[in-house]
């Protein structure tokens, strides 16, 4: 991954790319806290997440390129398998699946329409993809067909948790202080 | 059953070889009652590997594939409520899928730990990611729910202040590529023990008792 601040000189190369490493893994870390957060609330139904380890990740469209994103949604997902020890089950392929496609959607959404939508827009569009491609699976391989009656409650409660994490988000990215000197020292040249 | 043998007698890449062995067996057990056995010993596995489990959650797994099931009626009524249609078929179909899925979860709880460390670049960089996982989760109590996001921050600033890290400096060790051998020492007993679960579930296979 290029950085903006590589002056050509392989050693600061490296060490920038060291350093990248490094908070990539931060990244990942903060991706696998708040999903033991999420572990604590109680689920109505298996599989249902409210997605709020998805924060970091929303925070980091802006600040990764492409593949560290890819690679960052990676980590959370293995290490979610790790932590909750479901590495080996249908759960982590649910998890899988469904993160890697709302992370693809999240991240064409900031390609496509850039600064003119919100952390909210892309935490939305991100859900309803992370959801549309859980529910396939659950009808293909759990449910069967009959699995489409519950679309709307899967929806309708994604919809909303996605509202509050893109709000959190919104605001985390506004006011954190931290996160804005991430960027200004991290931003990749090719965003 | 010693909790050690699945916590320190095994290396956790032998542990989690021995669940992917134990997979395929259990996946296409058949036996209803025997999955079910099955799958009460796997829960008392990870029982035993420290791990917590929470029975309603894993009841109302089972349970709503298995109301799923029963939509759709095969085979012989047994009972019927209301509009709902109890069949044997849909029955003995939904509960299978129910402790299959209630299984795999189980193995999975049992056979990974948290000191499991992948081959290769990614595990490596695994590796560091559970070396900052353990920082965010300690510091987790100073989190002020008053000024959340101000905290936050605070915290986050002494973690990892964006570029003061390099690779080798001081408490930040350079990632492995990963390590299959593990860092526990291989017991016989341990081996031995897990040598026998995944025979015994194997052999189930050519057992009927249903």
């Amino acid at each position: 991954m290029k950085v903006r601040k590589d002056n050509g000189e392989n050693g600061k190369k490296c060490r920038r790319m060291g350093e990248l490493y490094e908070i990539l893994a931060f990244f990942g870390a903060l991706c696998m806290f708040f999903a033991t957060l999420e572990y604590l609330f109680p689920k109505p139904i298996p599989f249902m997440r409210l997605g709020i380890a998805n924060i970091p990740i929303l925070l980091a469209l802006d600040i990764f390129p492409f593949a560290g994103v890819m690679l960052i949604t990676l980590i959370k997902v293995l290490g979610q398998g790790l932590i909750n020890g479901t590495l080996a089950s249908y759960i982590f392929l649910f998890s899988a699946t469904g993160s890697i496609t709302s992370a693809l959607v999240m991240i064409g959404a900031r390609k496509l329409f850039g600064s003119r939508i919100s952390l909210v827009g892309i935490s939305v569009l991100g859900a309803l993809a992370s959801n549309l491609v859980q529910t396939f699976f659950s009808v293909v391989f759990i449910f069967g067909s009959t699995a489409w009656i519950i679309i709307p409650y899967f929806l309708g409660v994604g919809f909303v948790s996605s509202i509050a994490v893109g709000l959190f988000a919104e605001r985390f990215a506004r006011k954190s202080a931290w996160l804005q000197s991430v960027r200004r020292y991290y931003v990749p040249v090719d965003s | 059953m010693s909790p050690w043998i699945l916590k320190e007698g095994t290396p956790p890449v032998i542990l989690f070889l021995a669940g992917l062995l134990i997979i395929p067996p259990f996946f296409l057990q058949q036996d209803l009652l025997i999955k079910g056995g099955q799958v009460l010993l796997f829960a008392f596995l990870a029982i035993g590997a420290g791990k917590r489990l929470k029975p309603l959650y894993f009841i109302i797994l089972a349970g709503s594939i298995t109301f799923f099931e029963l939509l759709l009626p095969v085979g012989k009524v047994l009972l019927s409520v209301g509009p709902l249609i109890i069949t044997a078929g849909s029955l003995e179909r939904g509960l299978l899928k129910g402790f299959t899925i209630v299984g795999l979860v189980f193995i999975s709880l049992f056979t990974i730990r948290r000191d499991l460390t992948l081959p290769g670049a990614l595990g490596g960089l695994l590796g560091r990611v559970f070396f900052y996982f353990e920082l965010i989760f300690t510091a987790r109590s100073r989190v002020n729910p008053k000024a959340f996001i101000a905290s936050l921050d605070t915290i986050l600033f002494e973690l990892h202040p964006p570029g003061s890290h390099e690779r080798g400096a001081a408490g930040f060790d350079a990632p492995g590529t990963g390590d299959l051998v593990g860092q526990n020492r291989t017991r016989p007993a341990g081996i031995v023990f897990l040598g026998g679960l995944v025979a015994l579930n194997w052999g189930l296979l050519f057992i009927s008792i249903s």
